[in-house]
């Protein structure tokens, strides 16, 4: 994970988001190399697909710079900004995709071979991501923006655009169901005899 | 803070597994590509206050301060409420219907009396200068103004007056209407001309009819010829001489002259007084 002071990051933000204000490529560029990567970890959560996560990426980078001259300085930068378009425009996208199959997706077929035969991280990942897929969206987007990405609840509330009370109801939902899709694919009993 | 407990261990340890593939290579640069391809719409401008918005805020923030002050300077204006009546009179004094009133507000001016030559032309009536008072004259000039005289104005006063002056210079005098030539009147009935229209008969008659006597003139001088000298000193004689009556010169031909009743007038009692319930006793 890509963590730095947080009054570093910003400042340096403000920075970057003034030369983007200027139309300045080089700027963009590096604004990309130090937040890309973050974003697509969420979106690729989110989705679970790599090829929309970049597309999702992609938007929400775009977005950046077009806003950029209505940047205010001072803010807590350009990562919480960037998780919280993120994390939207994938609501957003499961969102459309879900209306035109016009049914829930279904869970995924096991296609690996049996639990006795192969026990390779490869398949505990597919069913560890096909388990966090299971939650709804905005449970997952709690989980991932609270474990994977670190934020504090009030940060993640603010990125739903909940209140605190809300958004930890709402994480207390999404553990619950988080367990419970774990051991309904065995993974907590696997862990736990390893 | 989260005040939630940390994520149970087994659970935590199944989600690290779940690491994203690193981004495809080139991707920086697809994503500057496509922001440089894609068109940035320019910001509306900031608008600044013109020329005109600040006109009106002045105008309107003076209006407002000039009314404040007013209401700071002058309150005892706001605590009497105008009344269309006081206007109107102070506009136009004449409007009001108050005599009194009226009479105070106008100044008459009286001609001293007449030169000795037009002693007996009968003056010309005052000139009457209406004169509306202002805030500062005193009230006390009411009471200075002249009386206005009584204006002789009846027929028989103009006529007489007219007859006068005519008697003096007929020349200065207009002539008389039934004077003028009036080719209808002058023109005769049955002189083998056209028969006249009724409605040239009519007017015809009309100037050529006589004039009406004056009768009023008439009577006054059968009553000045009654009033001879003589008789009047007879008259004066009998104080309780019977009326000149139709009936009074009959009884008076016949010898029984008709003398009223003259009763003491405290005898009779006045309408509407009451009478006295109790007779005053005598001596």
């Amino acid at each position: 994970m890509l963590k730095m002071p947080e009054d570093t990051v910003a400042g340096r933000d403000d920075a970057l988001m003034a030369r983007l204000a200027a139309r300045d490529s080089d700027a963009f560029g590096l604004v990309i190399s130090h937040h890309a990567q973050a974003a697509h970890r969420i979106a690729w959560r989110m989705l679970g697909e790599a090829s929309e996560a970049e597309d999702v990426v992609q938007d929400a980078m775009l977005k950046l710079w077009q806003q950029a001259d209505r940047w205010i300085a001072g803010g807590q930068g350009i990562g919480p900004w960037l998780s919280r378009v993120t994390t939207n425009l994938c609501i957003d996208r499961m969102r459309r995709i879900r209306p035109a199959t016009g049914v829930e997706l279904p869970e995924r077929a096991d296609e690996a071979p049996g639990a006795d035969t192969c026990f390779d991280d490869q398949r505990i990942r597919a069913l560890t991501h096909d388990a966090l897929l299971t939650l709804p969206d905005r449970q997952r987007a709690a989980i991932i923006l609270t474990y994977f990405e670190d934020y504090p609840n009030s940060q993640a509330a603010e990125a739903l655009e909940m209140n605190i009370k809300a958004f930890e109801s709402l994480l207390l939902r999404a553990r619950k169901a988080l367990r419970k899709a774990f051991s309904e694919r065995g993974l907590l009993g696997w862990e736990v005899e390893q | 803070m989260s005040r939630l407990p940390p994520l149970e261990a087994n659970v935590a340890v199944m989600l690290d597994r779940l690491e994203p593939p690193p981004l495809s290579p080139g991707f920086a640069d697809k994503v500057i590509s496509a922001a440089l391809d894609t068109p940035v719409a320019p910001l509306p401008r900031l608008r600044r206050p013109g020329w005109r918005r600040r006109m009106a805020l002045a105008v309107i923030v003076g209006s407002v301060l000039s009314v404040a002050a007013a209401a700071t300077v002058v309150p005892e204006a706001f605590r009497e409420i105008p009344v269309i009546g006081e206007i109107v009179d102070w506009l136009d004094p004449l409007s009001k219907p108050d005599g009194a009133a009226q009479g105070a507000k106008l100044r008459v001016i009286v001609d001293p009396e007449p030169p000795s030559g037009k002693a007996d032309i009968a003056s010309e009536p005052p000139v009457v200068e209406s004169h509306v008072l202002s805030e500062k004259e005193p009230i006390r000039q009411v009471g200075e103004t002249v009386p206005m005289p009584s204006v002789p104005t009846d027929k028989e006063t103009v006529r007489t007056d007219l007859r006068r002056a005519r008697d003096r210079d007929p020349a200065a005098m207009p002539l008389p209407r039934r004077a003028l030539p009036n080719p209808v009147a002058s023109r005769p009935a049955g002189d083998g001309a056209l028969p006249l229209t009724a409605d040239e008969e009519l007017p015809r008659r009309a100037l050529t009819a006589e004039p009406e006597p004056d009768r009023v003139a008439e009577k006054r001088e059968s009553t000045e010829q009654v009033r001879t000298p003589e008789r009047t000193s007879a008259l004066d004689t009998m104080p309780d001489a019977a009326p000149n009556t139709g009936d009074a010169r009959r009884l008076q031909r016949e010898g029984r002259a008709k003398t009223p009743v003259r009763r003491d007038r405290a005898d009779v009692p006045r309408r509407n007084t009451p009478q006295p319930r109790v007779r005053p006793r005598g001596p």
